[in-house]
């Protein structure tokens, strides 16, 4: 016998719900046969058969939802199934086998959520199964195959009815099922039963008293933090409660820019691939080295001035957000800027980064310009002293020699450390970066 | 949605207005190839009106519509009775799921993601509504999601409303969500022109699914055509 389980398509699917069974009780299966289809949300899935046999027993019927990894349907060896098939018996999906609903715990190998964090598409394999190569090299089948045992266990929570939410705040608060009556339709034991039977014992569970702090509520998931994210975390938690942060925003006229980066991308070599970011790079590393008290550092009793010019950029990369560094931006011409910051990004975010790439900064620029964010304030990244955050380009009506004409407009905003910086630095330094952006020629030449 | 396609194209077919039947044969087409190891592909066009009734539907959700002169089709997919028709930019990307990270709910939030991006390029605020996958401005439904999927490609897809005529929702439930408010780009103030809506819905697309880019795909007489790159 060969059990045919509910397939997990998300990591959020909790239960799925037959649409329909293609197959019936007594039908012989092929491998790759379309056996049902199962809807989560709004996706029909269509579910295959990666055994063959004969479907002996249909446990879920159509339009019912049984738990992920629950016995939908039991497959018989071919000849063995046509001799004897078993009548078929299906099960309200309320009682589908709690060990089932437990095992979603455990990693299972048949399961397919270990494969699901894979970044990409396995180079494929040898074909098993003709004209089916990419059914071949899947890790896993939506049709979980495994022997059936039918331990003392499951049979007892067979027999007691609960719905799958019951079943999994029961044992979430550790509350025995087969001591409750239901109050649900025929005795069914639902959510608001576990609720009641928890708070009649009060303050004496432990849950109750105190929540265990790794254990989510009810509708909640709990995802450990990356060592990255809690690095992250602790600094600008640091920088927030130390560094009295200070806000200065400025309208970059972006219509010269734009034309430059076109031209410039239409060049290609070491302009390939340009983007604005590298536009913002070229003209902060410039303006830094005229408005020198914005790339410094607070020390105690001291500012500390920086000779060298490196620009970091916030970059997010999957386990949390890194700031790989692009050196020298007053001195190096853009082309190398572009190439450079490219060749550090890209190594950042496969987690290939040298050491140099993620040290010596001394200015932060966080570009948002993808996304429709309009203006945003960054926090700033200690020792250093200032932050630029980098809103998108937009359309919008300018006023230009008493005439009102469209332009593309991007604000900025400067996040400064007040201990070290004052207003009229950032002011200063923004009139720079502006000058430079509007004008842009001054980048490339 | 976390990208492994970053050195991938995604090719786009947008043949304007097609008949429904015709655009499940060109999908089907689409989900063999990618099966076989082609690329992911999207098409997006216009229907002639019709209405689809996904697997869980209640022909009731029809209501009137159902004795109408416009066509009814029953259709694979998720979801439930929806229209289609003139003036609704519908989308059916044909994406491998094994390069997105093997997860149907995360997929289709990235489709939300796609349309909110989009419908927010015109300077319109849409949201989702947790428990009711789709796109959603001030509590009006502007978008409807109903996938499929086969060997972990996904195919069908969404339809945004672009025009101002909703006329044809007005006799079904959309959804099976009874009361629930179309409304369209247009409606809420933004340019109700598909055509235009094309190239910034594109554009979200790439970007969100992490496409290197986009190399165009025709379709002749039934055939596939991917044009030169």
């Amino acid at each position: 016998m060969t059990d045919v389980t509910m397939p997990k398509l998300s990591d959020t699917m909790e239960e799925g719900k037959i649409l329909r069974w293609l197959k019936q009780p007594g039908q012989k299966v092929a491998i790759g046969d379309v056996l049902a289809e199962v809807e989560t949300d709004k996706a029909n899935m269509e579910l295959e058969a990666f055994d063959e046999g004969v479907l002996s027993e249909v446990r879920v019927k159509e339009g019912e939802s049984a738990p992920v990894g629950a016995v939908i349907a039991v497959l018989a060896p071919a000849d063995a199934g046509r001799a004897a098939p078993r009548p078929a018996a299906p099960v309200p999906a309320a009682a589908a086998p709690a060990a089932a609903a437990e095992s979603r715990r455990k990693p299972e190998p048949a399961m397919p959520a270990k494969s699901a964090s894979r970044p990409s598409e396995a180079p494929p394999v040898a074909v098993r199964g003709e004209g089916r190569p990419e059914a071949a090299r899947e890790s896993w089948r939506p049709t979980v195959v495994g022997r059936r045992e039918a331990t003392a266990e499951t049979e007892e929570a067979e027999s007691v009815k609960a719905s799958p939410r019951a079943r999994r705040l029961a044992r979430e608060h550790e509350v025995d099922l087969a001591s409750l009556a239901g109050t649900g339709p025929g005795g069914r034991i639902v959510e608001k039963d576990i609720e009641a039977a928890i708070a009649a014992r009060g303050t004496t569970s432990k849950k109750e008293a105190a929540p265990a702090a790794g254990a989510p509520r009810r509708g909640e998931r709990r995802m450990e933090l990356s060592r990255l994210r809690r690095t992250t975390a602790k600094r600008m938690s640091e920088s927030k409660r130390e560094v009295p942060h200070f806000y200065v925003s400025a309208d970059i006229r972006m219509d010269e820019a734009v034309r430059l980066k076109d031209a410039l991308a239409g060049l290609g070599g070491e302009f390939e691939g340009i983007t604005f970011t590298h536009l913002v790079l070229k003209a902060v590393g410039v303006a830094l080295t005229r408005v020198p008290e914005a790339n410094a550092s607070y020390d105690g009793d001291a500012m500390v001035l920086h000779d060298r010019v490196n620009v970091g950029l916030a970059t997010s990369v999957e386990q949390g957000l890194i700031v790989p560094v692009v050196h020298d931006c007053d001195r190096q011409p853009l082309g190398t800027i572009v190439q450079q910051a490219r060749a550090v990004v890209e190594r950042a975010r496969a987690g290939r980064f040298e050491s140099s790439d993620l040290s010596g900064g001394t200015f932060t620029l966080s570009n948002l310009g993808m996304y429709p964010v309009s203006q945003f304030a960054a926090v700033i990244n200690p020792p250093q002293a200032a932050i630029l955050a980098v809103g998108t380009i937009r359309e919008v009506p300018v006023v230009d020699a008493e005439r009102v004409v469209p332009g593309r407009m991007m604000t900025v905003t400067l996040s400064c450390d007040h201990r070290i910086i004052d207003g009229v630095i950032a002011g200063r330094f923004l009139a720079e970066v502006r000058g430079l952006l509007e004008r842009p020629l001054a980048l490339v030449v | 949605m976390v990208r492994a396609g970053a050195t991938k194209l995604l090719e786009v077919a947008t043949p304007g207005c097609v008949d429904y039947d015709r655009a499940v044969a060109w999908q089907e087409r689409l989900v063999a190839r990618r099966l076989a190891g082609g690329p992911d592909a999207l098409l997006l066009l216009e229907h002639p009106p019709v209405y689809t009734l996904g697997r869980s539907a209640d022909a009731r959700h029809l209501g009137r519509a159902g004795a109408g002169d416009v066509p009814v089709r029953r259709v694979a997919r998720g979801g439930q009775a929806t229209y289609h028709g003139p003036g609704q930019l519908v989308g059916y990307p044909v994406v491998a799921l094994a390069a997105q990270g093997r997860d149907v709910h995360r997929y289709l939030r990235a489709l939300e993601e796609v349309l909110i991006a989009t419908i927010g390029a015109f300077g319109i605020a849409a949201e989702r509504r947790p428990g009711f996958t789709g796109v959603w401005v001030r509590g009006c439904k502007i978008a409807s999601i109903g996938i499929a999927v086969r060997r972990w490609v996904a195919w069908h897809g969404f339809a945004l409303n672009v025009g101002r005529d909703l006329g044809g929702f007005a006799s079904i439930t959309p959804c099976g969500i009874p009361g629930v408010q179309m409304t369209s780009i247009v409606r809420e103030g933004g340019p109700g022109d598909v055509a235009g809506t094309i190239p910034v819905l594109v554009a979200r697309f790439i970007e969100i699914f992490g496409y290197a880019g986009v190399r165009p795909l025709a379709f002749e007489s039934d055939a596939l055509v991917p044009a030169a790159p």
